[in-house]
């Protein structure tokens, strides 16, 4: 039985989206509740907080899972990469105010020293190193958006999906990273041993999100 | 008190136990298969492990100094000493030559793990360039799993020799892309990589077929299909149909997406898991690129499994000895002969040195022993019924 990790939260939609488009059992998913392990058809659903999913798959708790890159990417560990559903776009940048845009039109030595804060520490560091640029990264969990306003920072480095909460807090994009949508990731493992009956699943996401 | 630090572990009890096990069995039939036990040295010097290692790889040893101001890093790989082994004590002449070995080897871990160290059973065999060192490598890996009981085991083979072959004139560095995207696991940017280039739609669309290349043997005639050679896959062909022979075909999977450490590897690759649900044991490979700066000029194949991961697979073992010898009344030369006579037997036992009787046996059924023995009265009491048995009546068998 394929197991499949999808996360809950701003994204679970579009992933349940993506499942019942495929052709994959999804009634009772959609009623899940409460409830974080279901089983359906030849399905196992686990629903995860995003950023544990990746964990569950490279633990082998999930064979398969959807999630964004930038959770992926945050998490560090080792996933095959399969598609890109194209589905849950947003990008990944730099914001910040008016004033500091001035610190990123020159050379990457005016970024050294910089103040970001970021709940993507990892893909924030590496992104200013990638840069040759030295900065201190303040790690936050939530309402990124407001470190630069109280003084505490002097960016940030977040996801941003409208630009709303930005302009909310009197920020603007000052370079855009990355950009970040759902992608349906396998455990190098499931992959090598189980494909015959991940075959199935995975065939019918590319379908769909071509034929999509 | 603490001086473990993070990433390491003090293993112990049952689960050092079943890897003592596992090393024994393992070790066991590597030398009946002719390898030779190797220890190598805990250091190796940084400006060769950078030169030889993969670029995956370099990353993530740990460099150091040693005290004689040498940079050095903890050993990071057990092939690469091995080799150098090689290249300073043995000459061409006497290949084929091989190796084993039961060591730790360090690195930088990567998410979620955060152990920088592994101990790890292998074998290495140097000189031999046909199939038959591929196969006896792998049959001497299945061997020493069934040894242990993993007769659930599975290969996943793969041959890295592949990708240049079937990438050979792709226009200016997609070649090289393309490998990293497969090495990245990047399946989609492979896809995405090879839809944007510059190729016929034709190998645009076989070689987009190649990371999904995967499962039984039997795809190897699918992707002779696609690519149009059947000599491209012999070697795998060779190989899984030897060790069907074998009895094996059960055990084997192919993918033909499998790279790994390009450049360091040449030849065929492969994983080995506990189950097909299982976790990954190890793995190993043929390489040749890492010979290059030894005066050895020679293919090479080996592999490597981690010891923790064969004895959690494999369950772990008790470790409680079967009987407790009570010494309070006795001898300690006494009680020491007895105890030697029950080790020939190849009896598991413990001394007690309590002076109390009632202590003593308190103390063995706490730790879970069947039998209390008390030389000087003679008997032995089975725990925790209390059965008397006469150890005279016995010839001293208990």
């Amino acid at each position: 039985m394929p197991v499949v990790a999808l996360p809950t939260g701003r994204v679970k939609d579009a992933c349940l989206d993506i499942i019942e488009g495929s052709g994959m059992p999804a009634k009772k998913l959609r009623n899940a509740g409460r409830n974080l392990v279901v089983d359906e058809g030849d399905y196992r659903y686990i629903l995860g907080k995003p950023s544990d999913i990746p964990t569950l798959v490279s633990q082998g708790l999930a064979d398969l899972a959807l999630v964004g890159n930038d959770v992926t990417e945050e998490s560090g560990v080792e996933l095959v990469e399969l598609i890109d559903t194209g589905r849950g776009r947003c990008f990944m940048a730099i914001a910040g105010t008016p004033a500091a845009a001035e610190r990123f039109n020159g050379h990457s030595g005016t970024l050294t020293g910089l103040r970001v804060a970021s709940k993507y520490e990892r893909i924030a560091r590496r992104t200013f190193e990638s840069w040759g640029a030295h900065v201190k990264i303040l790690h936050l969990n939530g309402s990124v958006e407001l470190a630069p306003a109280l003084g505490l920072v002097d960016c940030i480095f977040d996801i941003v999906q409208t630009g709303g909460t930005l302009k909310a807090n009197g920020l603007v994009v000052l370079r855009r990273t990355a950009e970040v949508s759902l992608r349906l990731v396998a455990n190098p493992g499931a992959l090598q041993l189980r494909w015959e009956s991940l075959r199935g699943a995975v065939n019918a996401v590319r379908k769909f999100v071509i034929g999509g | 008190m603490n001086i473990t630090p993070r990433g390491c572990s003090s293993i112990g009890g049952e689960l050092a136990c079943g890897m003592e096990e596992c090393r024994a069995a393992a070790l066991s039939i590597f030398t009946s298969y002719g390898y030779n036990p190797f220890n190598p040295a805990e250091f190796q010097l940084l400006e060769g492990m950078m030169k030889n290692l993969h670029r995956r790889r370099r990353g993530r040893v740990i460099a150091l100094n040693s005290p004689f101001g040498e940079p050095c890093c903890l050993r990071a790989d057990l092939t690469l000493s091995a080799l150098s082994y090689m290249a300073l004590h043995h000459t061409p002449d006497e290949f084929p030559l091989r190796l084993c070995y039961s060591e730790r080897v360090f690195a930088s871990p990567r998410p979620p793990r955060e152990n920088i160290e592994d101990t790890q059973v292998g074998v290495e065999l140097f000189g031999w360039e046909g199939v038959g060192a591929d196969v006896e490598v792998l049959a001497v890996l299945l061997r020493a799993l069934d040894s242990l009981g993993l007769s659930e085991s599975v290969v996943v083979l793969g041959d890295v020799s592949i990708f240049p072959a079937l990438f050979a004139d792709l226009p200016g560095g997609l070649a090289e892309k393309l490998i990293e995207k497969l090495e990245d696991g990047a399946y989609y940017e492979y896809g995405e990589t090879l839809a944007a280039s510059d190729t016929s739609e034709e190998r645009k669309k076989n070689l987009g077929e190649l990371p999904w290349l995967k499962g039984t043997p039997e795809i190897l005639s699918g992707a002779e299909r696609i690519f149009g050679s059947s000599e491209l896959f012999r070697p795998l062909r060779e190989i899984t149909a030897s060790l069907g022979a074998l009895g094996y075909s059960d055990r084997l999977m192919v993918d033909l997406g499998f790279i790994r450490d390009l450049g360091y590897y040449t030849g065929p690759v492969f994983n080995v898991y506990s189950s097909d649900k299982g976790v990954l044991l190890g793995g190993g490979g043929r390489y040749a690129g890492s010979l290059a700066d030894t005066r050895f000029s020679c293919q090479a194949i080996g592999f490597g499994v981690s010891l923790r991961e064969l004895a959690l697979a494999r369950g772990t073992r008790s470790n409680v000895p079967r009987a407790m010898i009570w010494a309070g009344a006795t001898a300690p030369s006494k009680t020491l002969e007895y105890a030697a006579s029950l080790a020939e037997r190849g009896a598991s036992f413990e001394i007690s040195w309590n002076q109390d009787d009632t202590e003593s046996k308190n103390y063995a059924i706490k730790r879970g022993c069947a039998l209390w023995i008390n030389i000087e009265g003679d008997y032995a009491l089975a725990l925790p019924s209390g059965k008397r048995i006469a150890i005279s009546e016995t010839g001293g068998v208990v």
